[in-house]
């Protein structure tokens, strides 16, 4: 039913979204850190800027960030991930991260992934009603009350971790509030961890999987009300 | 609710949810893609912030929108604005709430005036904001 209410190709014009991550963990490889020189050669066209982790130790991974400062490489002995805080699409996204990772794959010779994510963090400014978190409005999320316990949010934070067919998804709604000028947001942060059945040689239809299985959970809590305010249909 | 209430609200929440027993943890690390400590930390948010909002209320009367209106709200040197220039609608408030408030208040007023403007009298823009509000609009509420 909500396959027919959006395309997976649809980037939003009043988008939420503040970060898009896609990750990749494998068993710790220390040849990363011993040539991690000979991959910032590759990228550092695109990924000029190095930060050093404070932590000195080698799971703490180095970052490589774009000029603009709005996308950012993570790489550590274990894990590689890629950042977008300005996400155009998943098309784009995706191919960024298979042609970054087939250079880390081939340089290091990989032996194994344990998981794949894909984690959507978006924030959607909201105004009270009466005094109340409309939460309603934005996202349906049909959690049984008892009775004595009322839906009328003042305030809520949930952190769901469910198990599902090759992996786990963890859920986050909170409402925040900024401290400067204390406009509040709901925060809904989705994370599919792939888990299972993980192969090099399936690596595109790993992180498509991951995409598609995190976009599903966003557009299956989306209110069509809400929507409409992500398509720009607004007064 | 007032902006007092509303910061105790998240005070009481942080308050329940740093307390766990002493020889209990949380349990969940390492678990997302992306680790918290590692997510450079982001600064969301600009001086203007975009809203949608679908109800509108005032102590007198309640209006409700078919599609959502696209509120911008933004802090100057003293005052919050809440403005919509579709709409023609620009209030302001000391606080964030106050601004919203009057924006309510002159949705509210605008609606009624223009649904009871005469079509013969409503010329150019007034005629473009009598269609808004008359197919978008709708009163649930008014005491009169």
């Amino acid at each position: 039913m909500n396959e027919k209410k959006y395309k997976i190709t649809e980037v939003y014009p009043n988008s939420p979204l503040v970060e898009v991550v896609c990750e990749v963990r494998f068993p710790g490889e220390l040849a990363i850190e011993c040539r991690r020189d000979e991959f910032y050669e590759k990228i550092r066209d695109r990924y000029p800027t190095i930060l050093v982790p404070k932590a000195g130790d080698s799971l703490s991974p180095y970052r490589f960030e774009n000029k603009d400062r709005n996308a950012e490489i993570m790489l550590a002995i274990n894990r590689f991930s890629l950042h977008d805080k300005k996400y155009s699409g998943h098309k784009r996204f995706i191919k960024e991260f298979i042609d970054l990772f087939k250079t880390l794959y081939k340089m290091y010779s990989l032996k194994k992934l344990v998981r794949v994510g894909w984690r959507y963090i978006n924030v959607i400014p909201f105004t009270r009603e009466d005094g109340i978190v409309p939460l309603q409005r934005f996202i349906s999320v049909n959690v049984n009350l008892p009775e004595g316990v009322s839906d009328q949010f003042e305030n809520l934070v949930m952190v769901l971790i469910s198990k599902v067919p090759n992996g786990t998804i963890t859920t986050r709604i909170e409402s925040i509030i900024r401290s400067d000028d204390q406009q509040e947001a709901l925060l809904l942060d989705f994370d599919f961890a792939l888990t299972e059945k993980i192969e090099f040689s399936r690596i595109n239809s790993c992180v498509s999987m991951a995409h598609d299985q995190t976009r599903a959970i966003f557009e299956n809590l989306m209110t069509d009300d809400y929507r409409q305010y992500l398509r720009g249909e607004t007064i | 609710m007032n902006m007092a209430q509303i910061n105790e609200s998240y005070e009481l929440r942080d308050e329940r949810l740093g307390f766990i027993p002493e020889n209990f943890s949380r349990g969940v690390i390492d678990t997302s893609t992306g680790l918290e400590d590692n997510i450079t930390p982001w600064r969301w948010g600009s001086i203007i912030v975009e809203t949608p909002l679908w109800r509108f209320t005032s102590p007198k009367a309640e209006v409700i929108s078919a599609k959502p209106v696209l509120v911008k709200i933004s802090k100057g040197e003293s005052l919050f604005f809440a403005e919509n220039e579709n709409l023609g609608i620009f209030a302001t408030g000391e606080s964030r709430n106050e601004a919203i408030s009057a924006f309510n208040e002159h949705l509210i007023h605008f609606h009624k005036h223009y649904k009871h403007l005469d079509w013969n009298k409503a010329t150019g823009e007034a005629q473009r904001l009598k269609k808004i509000y008359e197919d978008l609009f709708k009163e649930v509420r008014h005491e009169s």
